[in-house]
This record gives structure tokens, C-alpha cells and sequence, in this order.
């Protein structure tokens, strides 16, 4: 089923992730690392173009609930659509890391050591 | 405990360890890139992420392979890398820009790309490093590098990885060990 819904960029989305990390409440806030991996996300997902740049398609599904929970308190997102793009964008972007640190020469100086 | 720790100590038993081990030829250590098929995951050492922050970058037949096959992260490096975002000074002032890099190093990498060595590969490793702490003569800080190199080798052991590792000495010491293991060893990119 298709239908025209709200109007929600990839940046207002992310925007979201934060937002929402802070209105969690109590300590069940989101996860910093699970941020960046869905800021990640998102952009590598705009880079390659993959975004349509509007949530136009309604998807209806049943989930188990133990599994939104937990996703919940890794996010701090407590919309069912953020959640949902979230759990999407990470699995659309795949795992390029490899391809990915090959491009981050020079962000370390010459003369950095591991303190261990 | 381990499974079989008696199994473990059989397999390198260290009164058959007696004498300093000398470092072997490069011909007889495995440099070529092109070996490595692309279904075989790569696992990196600490050193591969370094390299790969710092200028020029890794050498190309490195970088190419890393690009290409799956990469697996072994926790041990994980823990390298994140010593050090712990210990930076917070009040210097290049530490925010020695941080960030490390920080989206192990942000970026899939949870489940992340693998820990089993409690045999770290009986095994201790065991193998102690042993080389004797006979080459290892100062205790050394110890603790070795420890982890051990570690790194036989956590790619399990997973059936190739090991890229640029740290030539230890790895060639370790693979006398587990000459089953497989490792890529590189030298560092010459600056231009």
C-alpha cells in the first residue's frame, strides 16, 4: 500500500536521533556509538544518492514487540517511523567500511602512537 | 577455563622452547597481496587502521584488498584503539582532532563484523607469548604487545581470515607457532 505522507528529509531524521536521544526518559537514552552509526548511515545513503528525500511510501507490518523495545533504547527514537527508517538506513548502507578507511589518509598525524 | 587446556600446552609445549628464535628472510614470509582471493575476509591488525589514518595512506595492494574483501575486527585492536581515545588529554589541544578519527574508526565498524578471540585462543596466546618472553629475551612492556599479537592471530585463526599485519617481527616469531595461519604482511607506504 502506497500513500503520500509528511514530508521528512534524511537531515530530519538525524535531527530526530538526537531530539529524541534527550527526550528518552530516565537512563534509557540512545546509545552515542548507535548515533553515529545512524548519522553514518544516513549520509553515506545521501552520498550515494539512495534517498528519495521524502517518506512517501506507507508501509504497514507487524514486528515482535521485544525487538522495537530494544531498538527504542538503543536509538532513543519513540516514533514508530523514525525507528523503522532507522533500522532500514542501517541495513541499506551495508558495511563498507573497508572501502571507507582506505579513503582517511592524513587524519592522523605522522607522529601519533597508540598510548598502549 | 579453556576446553582442553592440557590439548592447549600439548601443542606448544615450552620445554621444547629453549633457544631465541631468529628472524626469518622476507621470501619466506607471505608480502603478496595477490594471494589473498576475494572470498577470504581480512582481519586487521591495530597497525592497519593507523596506517590507514596517517599520511600517505596503506600501500595500494593493501588498500585495494581492504576496499575489496569483507573485513572482520578483531576486539583486541578494538581495545588498542580505544585505549587511546581514553587516555588523550581532554585539556590539549590537538586532542579533539586525535580522537575523532579513532572514534569513527570503531563507530563505523557492523557489530557483527566484530570478533573476540575464544577462551582457548587467549589460553593459547598467553601460553605462546610467555614462551617468547623467555626465549627472545622480551622486556615486560613488549610482553604485553606480543600477548596481543598472539591474540589477533588466533582470533583470525577461528574465523578463517587472513591477519594483515605490518608488524613483520612478531608476526613472523608467531607464526612459527601456527604456521596454519594465515597472514598478509606489509611495509609501511613510502612517503612522496
Amino acid at each position: 500500500m502506497v500513500a503520500p505522507v509528511a514530508r521528512k528529509s534524511a537531515s530530519t531524521l538525524r535531527k530526530r536521533v538526537r531530539r529524541g536521544r534527550k527526550q528518552a526518559d530516565g537512563d534509557t537514552g540512545g546509545e552515542p556509538l548507535t548515533d553515529l552509526r545512524l548519522r553514518f548511515a544516513f549520509a553515506e545513503l545521501e552520498r550515494s544518492g539512495t534517498l528519495a528525500g521524502a517518506r512517501s511510501l506507507k508501509l504497514s507490518t507487524r514486528v515482535d514487540p521485544g525487538l522495537v523495545d530494544a531498538a527504542r533504547r538503543r536509538t532513543g527514537l519513540r516514533s514508530d517511523s523514525d525507528l523503522i527508517n532507522a533500522a532500514l538506513a542501517i541495513i541499506a548502507a551495508g558495511d563498507d567500511f573497508g572501502a571507507w578507511l582506505v579513503r582517511q589518509a592524513g587524519r592522523l598525524p605522522q607522529d601519533f602512537e597508540l598510548a598502549l | 577455563m579453556p576446553s582442553n587446556p592440557g590439548e592447549l600446552l600439548a601443542r606448544h609445549d615450552p620445554a621444547a622452547w629453549t633457544r631465541t628464535l631468529a628472524y626469518r628472510a622476507r621470501a619466506n614470509l607471505a608480502f603478496d597481496a595477490r594471494a589473498i582471493d576475494a572470498a577470504t575476509p581480512v582481519m586487521l591488525d591495530t597497525t592497519v587502521y593507523l596506517d590507514a589514518l596517517k599520511a600517505p595512506g596503506l600501500p595500494t595492494a593493501i588498500a585495494t584488498l581492504v576496499a575489496r574483501n569483507v573485513v572482520l575486527h578483531c576486539s583486541i585492536a578494538c581495545a588498542e584503539l580505544a585505549v587511546s581515545v581514553g587516555h588523550l588529554d581532554p585539556a590539549h589541544p590537538r586532542t579533539a582532532g586525535h580522537r575523532r578519527p579513532l572514534i569513527d574508526v570503531l563507530s563505523r565498524m557492523a557489530p557483527t563484523r566484530i570478533v573476540a578471540p575464544s577462551a582457548d585462543a587467549w589460553t593459547e596466546a598467553a601460553v605462546v607469548a610467555g614462551i617468547l618472553a623467555r626465549t627472545q629475551g622480551h622486556a615486560r612492556e613488549a610482553r604485553r604487545a606480543v600477548l596481543h599479537d598472539a591474540m589477533m592471530l588466533l582470533t583470525a585463526v577461528e574465523a578463517e581470515a587472513v591477519l594483515i599485519s605490518r608488524n613483520i617481527r612478531h608476526m613472523d616469531l608467531l607464526l612459527r607457532f601456527r604456521p596454519d595461519a594465515q597472514v598478509l604482511l606489509y611495509d609501511r607506504a613510502v612517503t612522496t
